[in-house]
């Protein structure tokens, strides 16, 4: 009885969603983006973490911004 | 046959899921951090990926079954890929569906919730679960929300402490069903012979162990990270007093030893560094608040002598 009423659940929740999404038309493309996606986070913050442990200070951010902006004038001329 | 499962990012980041994301804008890192509304959460991903964790469970509950016709599925262990393949496509849903920085408390729910289905159960495959999760919930916790954490999410209240400590907060609620899943899996036996599986077993007798180090690491770190320098210290010291009554309350040894070394941490860093370094009015605060805490300390140590005794 209670793995007819289980099996019953499982089976109207699939139903439903195939009724839902074919009501709303929404088409989804289907690729491996989602797995590259959580590779590009991971990524990402693995090597924000090195960044977080040596940050600069205020001084040497404008300095070697301003270090920055001097190689960039000097390449445009 | 199931629509097809949308685990893509399309919507665009200022509808509140994680959609397409520039790095380095104050706007989308602000959007991270933000809850979305429940029309967007019960959308496509909802309706589409649920229904087959449902169908993964229900299929692992009639093959976890002692019938003998399932006997031939339970050999391959097709019931534990199943129940591991069900759990994974929660977890999975969790971090698309929810906002970036909030995924790792969506995980410490799930986390929640298998010790708690393994409790109600008896089936230690959720307990197993449970705890490889919440290793994730750790890893997340420290590789995201701690040290790949955006100035910009930073820089408020939220960002800071609300969504790791909403986390670490779901973590020790845990901590009851680990102490009874403890006592059942303490009554039986090793039976690999196994080196990997003999340790995943030790681990599975003492779950109340993970479960108080994962939250107690990512809120040190929290404190030590996101804390004004000057706050560092007293807020260190009001967690090790936090502790050292959880350790009475549970009794077990390790957390109270815990509570000790961070108290003792305390000490050092007040006699190494925040005496010299720290502005008069901190100095002042911290001093006063940690010779506070190892007074209290030190009066629940007289008081509780005898049940110091019993967990030593």
């Amino acid at each position: 009885m209670k793995r007819n009423v289980a099996f019953l659940l499982v089976l109207l929740a699939g139903v439903g969603a195939i009724l839902v999404s074919e009501r709303r038309e929404q088409n989804t493309h289907v690729s491996a983006n989602a797995v590259l996606n959580v590779a590009a986070d991971v990524q990402r913050d693995l090597t924000r973490a090195p960044m977080r442990l040596t940050r600069l200070s205020d001084e040497e951010g404008f300095a070697s911004a301003t270090s920055l902006q001097q190689t960039i004038s000097r390449m445009g001329h | 046959m199931l629509p097809r499962c949308d685990f893509s990012r399309g919507q665009p980041c200022h509808s509140g899921n994680r959609g397409s994301r520039s790095y380095s804008n104050e706007s989308s890192d602000k959007c991270h951090i933000r809850l979305i509304s429940a029309e967007q959460f019960w959308g496509l991903r909802i309706y589409t990926v649920l229904p087959l964790a449902l169908i993964f469970f229900f299929v692992y509950s009639q093959l976890a079954t002692q019938k003998q016709a399932a006997a031939d599925d339970r050999r391959l262990h097709f019931d534990t890929v199943v129940a591991y393949l069900g759990t994974s496509t929660i977890v999975a849903l969790a971090y698309f569906q929810f906002p970036m920085d909030w995924v790792v408390t969506a995980w410490a729910v799930v986390v929640f919730s298998l010790l708690a289905a393994a409790q109600l159960t008896g089936r230690v495959l959720f307990l197993y679960q449970g705890l490889l999760l919440s290793v994730g919930v750790l890893s997340r916790g420290l590789i995201h929300n701690l040290f790949g954490a955006s100035y910009f999410t930073g820089s408020d209240w939220t960002g800071r402490y609300v969504v790791l400590a909403s986390a670490v907060v779901i973590l020790f609620l845990t901590l009851p069903f680990a102490f009874g899943l403890r006592n059942r899996e303490a009554r039986n036996p090793l039976t690999s012979t196994l080196s990997w599986r003999k340790v995943a077993e030790i681990v599975a007798r003492r779950p109340e162990q993970l479960i108080f180090f994962v939250p107690t690491i990512l809120l040190t770190l929290m404190l030590a990270l996101k804390m004004r320098a000057g706050m560092v210290t007293v807020s260190w010291g009001i967690e090790g007093v936090l502790i050292v009554l959880l350790a009475l309350l549970a009794g077990e040894r390790s957390y109270r030893l815990t509570g000790l070394f961070i108290l003792l941490a305390c000490v050092a860093k007040i006699m190494l560094r925040d005496a010299w370094g720290l502005a008069p009015r901190d100095r002042y605060v911290t001093f006063i608040i940690l010779g506070a805490a190892l007074l209290l300390v030190s009066f629940l140590y007289t008081k509780y002598r005898d049940t110091m005794r019993q967990f030593l």
